[in-house]
């Protein structure tokens, strides 16, 4: 189905090639995942089996990319899209209309299906993906998780032989991603569709996947069966982490493979201490949201304390992003009110302590407001009166040297989010509100993130993250705080609510029950029970 | 309403402001429009109220077009004050400038009114459906800026927000030269991020193959610019040959641009409308041609009472026609 030979690409004004793959093929009904750290040329891959490279994009190509028989130097993007459905990284820029069944049906009406047709597979699309309540709605009101879903349905609608997905599951929640990937399993299993996606969250399609293909620095450096090329990730998922730890060869590829192999095995989880926290910092009492017509938050009354760090979950569209929003009085609210810092964060007076807060939110780009990384961070570190050291001491932290020169526009996805990371943390903010923070980031920067924040309420700031993650939400708070239908569902510590939860245990708890959060655990407690376990 | 009667309103209105400074159309033009925001904010079509900022800078424009209109032009009989012989500046302020300055102003600020509140009624999937197959790149060019619009506003919001929150001091030159900085940058990227989804959506793919640019296309350009020889020199049989060479291409061109998947929607309200603008734009050529209509008004050297015609006044009247024909959700 995809054949590439001596594939060498450098992307206009760039000294390195971005990406050089001497030969790769991929077979009908295949369904690939592509590894690597950010900026190991995942996307610049997908790009070019699509033809955006060279059509789009420009700079120099070489070799050849035949897809479906097709040669990507003759054909344009656009020729393509009968073959090949492709989504990109952000969802936010990748929606047109104004309607989502418009959305749906644009692509179909482009190569010229009937009225019928387009009926037909628009609405396929929205129960496949269980958007159909979502049908009428106009996509500046939908949430990003719900874009993704929109942006993925749109692609499939046209029912392409070969899809093209880069971190299709990024802004889902657990539940949906994992529909998400059933959808991808059938359609690889019944209609031998052909899927290749690129991911960083890997757990969860390891097991799924028939082939793991890795890249390092634009360079193909493994590419077979997960269970033989997993091991070889410069930045291994935590099951094979786990797998090497308990010295598992080949890797657990999911949970369910891994309990089985734990068999009876139990492990005394680590004593914990509660975080208690401080004074009381931020409070929303009966804080109601409208947007449009559609009521997003509910009367929520919950308070954040110093010293604590709060995740924030719950499924798309739940309100998560809009409750953040609210607390910094960037919201306008029906009803209720915020008090952040003892006052009304809207009013003139809290001008003067904005200073205090660090927010990074879900478009991270925003943030990023000079020609060059290097400047934003200078500029930062002037408002924030911090040292050259501490701004050293980020650019370590989120592996950022290399992109300094770089705009921060011409940075990927996840290089924008550690980016702006950088640019939110500077200095000691009281208040750090980060809104999926961990969208793009390989496992060691999130746990360097995750550290980081830890050690920030240990110094009495006040920490509240939204995410998706669960693993990430597990290992960092104190506190979830579980939203659904823009109420509070859910409040207590991680093993409350997220270990005992089906749909949102982290995957850690999965394997060894709700008292353990995180491999780290997993890994003080394992020499005790080492014997049983070898 | 469909967008193609939503952007021959759009059409009309601008050229029906363009040829008259006569206050009592203006200011029949602006009820109109204002008229039409009204509905369009009490039925919401689309789901989105109309930009609030094109009022403060309606508002603006007025301030700015006589304050620099009465400084720069020392014409008229009705002298007001005079300054001192500085350079430029200097001389007789007359009401007459004062006057002329408010009704520019007044005409660019409906002419801004009515477009933005385009924003609010156009269907982008009508409008990309409008443009022929032939015009691809034009089309991708309308895409883009149909969505860069939305999203130049979103980045303002957005860098505005970051420029708070990083400590920058707000409404300073460095906070206005980062917040410049970072919309054109977001703006640009996503314009970027928008053709290319255009491209892997297959847009154009097939009009490509199937339609060429070719007759409608020498028709447009050689009726415009017959249209505007006819509006310089005054001569009505030029301009109305030129505005039909116009019609013509453009109706030809809208009647290739479907491809027979999607219709525009005709309920009878926009049936109406489309009479009904029809009869605005032939009074509006028939006033062009009535000295009684006084659409040249100027209050230039006097200042005089203006003309006012029964027809030209129903013209501009009838441009409130869209808010008479709008009903809560889609049409």
């Amino acid at each position: 189905m995809i054949e590439v030979t001596k594939l060498h690409y450098q992307y206009p004004g760039r000294q390195t090639p971005a990406l050089i793959v001497p030969r790769w093929w991929v077979g009908e009904g295949e369904f690939i995942v592509l590894g690597g750290t950010t900026g190991s040329g995942k996307t610049t891959l997908l790009r070019s089996l699509v033809s955006l490279i060279p059509h789009f994009y420009g700079g120099w190509f070489g070799g050849r990319v035949l897809i479906g028989g097709r040669d990507t130097r003759f054909h344009r993007p656009a020729d393509l899209a009968d073959l090949v459905g492709y989504v990109g990284q952000e969802p936010e820029a990748q929606t047109l209309l104004d309607r989502v069944a418009d959305e749906l049906a644009f692509a179909l009406e482009n190569l010229g299906y009937t009225s019928a047709v387009v009926a037909a597979r628009v609405e396929e699309v929205l129960d496949l993906l269980g958007i159909a309540h979502l049908r009428e709605r106009p996509i500046e009101t939908l949430s990003g998780g719900e874009r993704q879903r929109v942006t993925l349905a749109a692609a499939l609608a046209l029912r392409p032989r070969v899809l093209l997905l880069d971190e299709p599951t990024s802004q889902l929640d657990p539940w949906t991603a994992e529909s998400v990937l059933e959808v991808l399993r059938r359609l690889v299993d019944e209609l031998g569709l052909t899927v290749i996606l690129a991911e960083h969250r890997l757990d969860r399609f390891l097991g799924s996947v028939t082939r793991l293909t890795v890249l390092e620095q634009g360079q193909l450096i493994a590419d077979g069966p997960p269970a033989q090329t997993a091991a070889l990730l410069p930045d291994p998922p935590i099951l094979v982490q786990l797998s090497q730890a308990l010295g598992w060869s080949p890797p657990a590829l999911s949970v369910a493979e891994a309990k089985r192999r734990l068999q009876r095995v139990s492990l005394r989880p680590p004593a914990k201490r509660p975080r208690v926290g401080g004074e009381v910092i931020l409070t929303l009492e009966g804080v109601t949201c409208q947007r449009g017509d559609r009521t997003v938050l509910r009367d929520i009354n919950v308070v954040f304390r110093c010293g604590t760090v709060t995740a924030i979950i719950g499924r798309n569209g739940a309100g998560k992003t809009t409750l953040v929003r609210s607390a910094l009085g960037l919201e306008p609210l029906q009803r209720g009110r915020v008090r952040l810092f003892g006052m009304k964060p809207e009013e003139p007076a809290f001008r003067k302590h904005r200073h205090r807060v660090a927010y990074v939110p879900q478009f991270p780009g925003a943030l990023l407001l000079t020609t060059r990384l290097a400047d934003d961070l200078e500029l930062a570190r002037r408002s924030r009166e911090c040292t050259h050291d501490a701004v050293h001491a980020m650019v370590e932290m989120f592996e950022l040297a290399p992109l300094l020169a770089a705009h921060p526009f011409d940075l990927s996805s996840g290089e924008r989010q550690r980016a702006a990371l950088a640019v939110a943390l500077l200095g000691h903010p009281e208040l750090v509100i980060l809104d999926e923070p961990t969208r793009g980031l390989s496992l060691t920067i999130k746990r360097r993130l995750a550290k980081e924040l830890r050690q920030r309420a240990t110094t009495g700031a006040t920490v509240i993250v939204t995410t998706h993650d669960l693993d990430f939400a597990a290992a960092v708070a104190d506190r979830i705080l579980l939203l659904g239908n823009g109420t509070v569902i859910a409040e207590g510590s991680p093993e409350q609510v997220l270990g005992e939860s089906f749909a949102y245990a982290p995957l850690v708890s999965r394997i060894f029950g709700p008292a353990f959060r995180g491999l780290e655990e997993v890994l003080q407690v394992l020499p005790a029970a080492a014997p049983s376990l070898a | 309403m469909n967008g193609m009667l939503w952007l021959a309103w759009a059409l009309l209105l601008a050229l029906a402001i363009s040829v008259t400074r006569n206050p009592f159309y203006l200011l029949l033009a602006l009820l109109a429009v204002l008229s039409v925001r009204i509905a369009v904010d009490a039925t919401r079509p689309l789901g989105r109220a109309t930009p609030r900022v094109a009022v403060v800078v309606g508002l603006a424009l007025i301030g700015w077009s006589m304050a620099v209109n009465v400084l720069l032009a020392h014409v008229g009989d009705r002298v007001i004050t005079r300054l001192p012989p500085w350079p430029i500046i200097g001389g007789p302020l007359t009401f007459n400038a004062l006057f002329y300055g408010a009704l520019t102003g007044i005409a660019l600020a409906t002419l801004l009114l009515g477009v933005s509140l385009l924003h609010a009624v156009l269907d982008r999937h009508e409008v990309l459906r409008l443009v022929p197959g032939g015009y691809r790149v034009l089309a991708t060019t309308l895409a883009i800026v149909l969505n860069a619009l939305p999203t130049f506003a979103v980045a303002a919001r957005d860098a505005d927000e970051a420029i708070r929150f990083r400590g920058i001091a707000q409404y300073s030159p460095v906070s206005l030269r980062i917040l410049i900085n970072a919309v054109l940058a977001r703006g640009m990227d996503y314009s970027l991020a928008v053709a290319e989804t255009l491209e892997v959506r297959g847009f154009a793919a097939l009009s490509r193959h199937r339609h060429r640019p070719r007759f409608g296309s020498l028709v447009f350009l050689g009726g415009g610019m017959l249209a505007i020889s006819g509006s310089i020199t005054g001569s009505e049989i030029v301009l109305a040959l030129g505005l039909s060479g116009v019609a013509i291409s453009l109706a030809e061109a809208a009647l290739r641009a479907w491809p027979g998947v999607r219709a525009l929607p005709w309920p009878r309200s926009a049936r109406v409308t489309a009479l009904v603008l029809g009869l605005v734009a032939i009074s509006f050529v028939w006033s062009l041609r009535d000295p009684a209509a006084d659409l040249a008004y100027s209050p230039y050297p006097t200042l005089h009472w203006p003309g006012f015609s029964p027809v030209a006044g129903a013209a501009y009247f009838l441009l409130a026609a869209p808010a008479f024909a709008l009903r809560g959700g889609r049409a």
